[in-house]
């Protein structure tokens, strides 16, 4: 019973550990927009991070709406990624 | 007791025994507090990245960041006076459902070019809401034109300035400098005419009648200023008359260009008004002769030219010391 209750909290952690990334991901990406700061968008080790802990997070029942809402924080990252990498190319003409 | 009170004591009794401990249910509340918490703070942080990537795709999709720059960079072209862009000195960046374009302008004066603007502009998506202009140049044009303030005048209207004073100034400076002048003719010319009889500078920029400029008035009664083009060959790439065949050509489609945008392009340049379309119409129908030129040159050749009848006024624009290397 006590076994069943640690491997409950351990999933719990990753689902929380998975949320908090992408949130500290994404209060950086809302700081570097509103300050105007141009600074590096260097949180892709952190947004596979998310994916993991949140993936982890999916095979307990009771942590798996954590691990859910971390994978969407992730899926969200990736796609805001993606618009302003390609989209940014094709509106800025140049080098 | 009766039996019916014995069955409800053994009802509440057995709810007591079923119901969690005050500690899980205070577990369960603070769970539940935590993930509203969250919650919220996710659905707020995901706003401005939202609405970041909303401007990216409108800049992209709908009223496209190049056109604005484009119709930014084109309107200078035909509405100030020698003047170039280089591309590398735009600088652009986004904020949210907005953007801003800063951008150097130059000017040929002698036999080089210098910085002699900056502009630093913000569009709100494509209404131009803000433009700061930082002017090197040490005779500015008039800011709020009118019908008889212009530096380049048309045969039929007045200068407000005095044409022997501006010759009585370019006599005074020394051999060694080149200066920039505002030729205003005394009848309308083909561009090549005028670029004829004054070799020895360089007419980088002519008026072009449009028919309005007889009184600096359009049919609907605005004041507008005087449009035209570059003449020499333009070799920036960023320019509209790189490898143009004929400038004219050039010119009438950047009008027809910025007839689409001409709230942009009238908000952009100086002008008070445009009124592109009684212009455009006007120079589809007649051909394209200039009023006034802008040259640049030596002081000497510039003063020289004074002696050619076809000059009516003339107003000194930017000196420089000597670069002509020719």
């Amino acid at each position: 019973m006590e076994l069943g209750a640690l491997k409950q909290s351990i999933f719990n952690v990753f689902g929380w550990a998975s949320v908090s990334l992408g949130l500290w991901t994404l209060i950086m990406i809302n700081s570097w927009i509103i300050v105007g700061y141009d600074a590096p968008f260097t949180s892709r080790n952190f947004i596979i991070l998310i994916f993991i802990f949140g993936i982890i997070a999916t095979i307990s029942k009771s942590s798996r709406s954590l691990g859910m809402w971390g994978i969407f924080l992730g899926c969200y990252l990736v796609l805001f990624m993606i618009v302003i990498f390609f989209v940014g190319w094709f509106i800025i003409p140049f080098p | 007791m009766d039996s019916y009170k014995q069955l409800l004591q053994q009802a509440k009794d057995s709810e007591k025994g079923d119901a969690p401990s005050t500690n899980v249910i205070k577990k369960a509340v603070a769970s539940s507090k935590r993930k509203l918490i969250v919650t919220t703070l996710t659905i707020a942080l995901l706003i401005v990245p939202t609405c970041y990537m909303l401007t990216f795709l409108y800049y992209a999709f709908g009223t496209k960041s190049t056109t604005l720059m484009d119709v930014t960079s084109q309107t200078l072209y035909v509405t100030e006076p020698n003047t170039t862009l280089e591309e590398l000195e735009f600088d652009m960046n986004f904020s949210l459902f907005s953007m801003g374009l800063s951008f150097e302008q130059f000017k040929q004066i002698g036999d080089e070019v210098y910085p002699v603007k900056h502009y630093d502009t913000r569009f709100m998506l494509n209404n131009l809401v803000e433009k700061n202009i930082t002017s090197k140049l040490e005779k500015s044009y008039p800011k709020y034109p009118t019908e008889t303030n212009q530096w380049l005048v048309h045969p039929d209207n007045r200068a407000e300035f005095n044409t022997i004073e501006e010759q009585r100034k370019l006599k005074g400076l020394p051999n060694e400098t080149v200066v920039e002048a505002y030729i205003s003719l005394n009848d309308l010319y083909s561009v090549d005419k005028v670029i004829q009889q004054m070799p020895n500078v360089d007419v980088t920029w002519a008026a072009i009648y449009t028919g309005v400029e007889d009184t600096m008035l359009s049919a609907r009664g605005n004041v507008v200023s005087p449009i035209g083009y570059p003449v020499q060959p333009d070799q920036t790439n960023w320019s509209p008359f790189k490898n143009a065949t004929s400038h004219e050509q050039t010119f009438l489609s950047i009008l027809n260009f910025l007839a689409d945008y001409e709230e942009t392009a009238t908000a952009v340049s100086a002008h008070k008004n445009l009124d592109l379309k009684e212009r455009i119409k006007y120079l589809e129908q007649h051909d394209m002769k200039t009023y006034g030129v802008v040259i640049t040159g030596p002081k000497a050749e510039v003063e020289q030219l004074q002696t050619l009848t076809m000059i009516k006024h003339m107003k000194l624009g930017e000196v420089k010391l000597w670069n002509w290397v020719r």
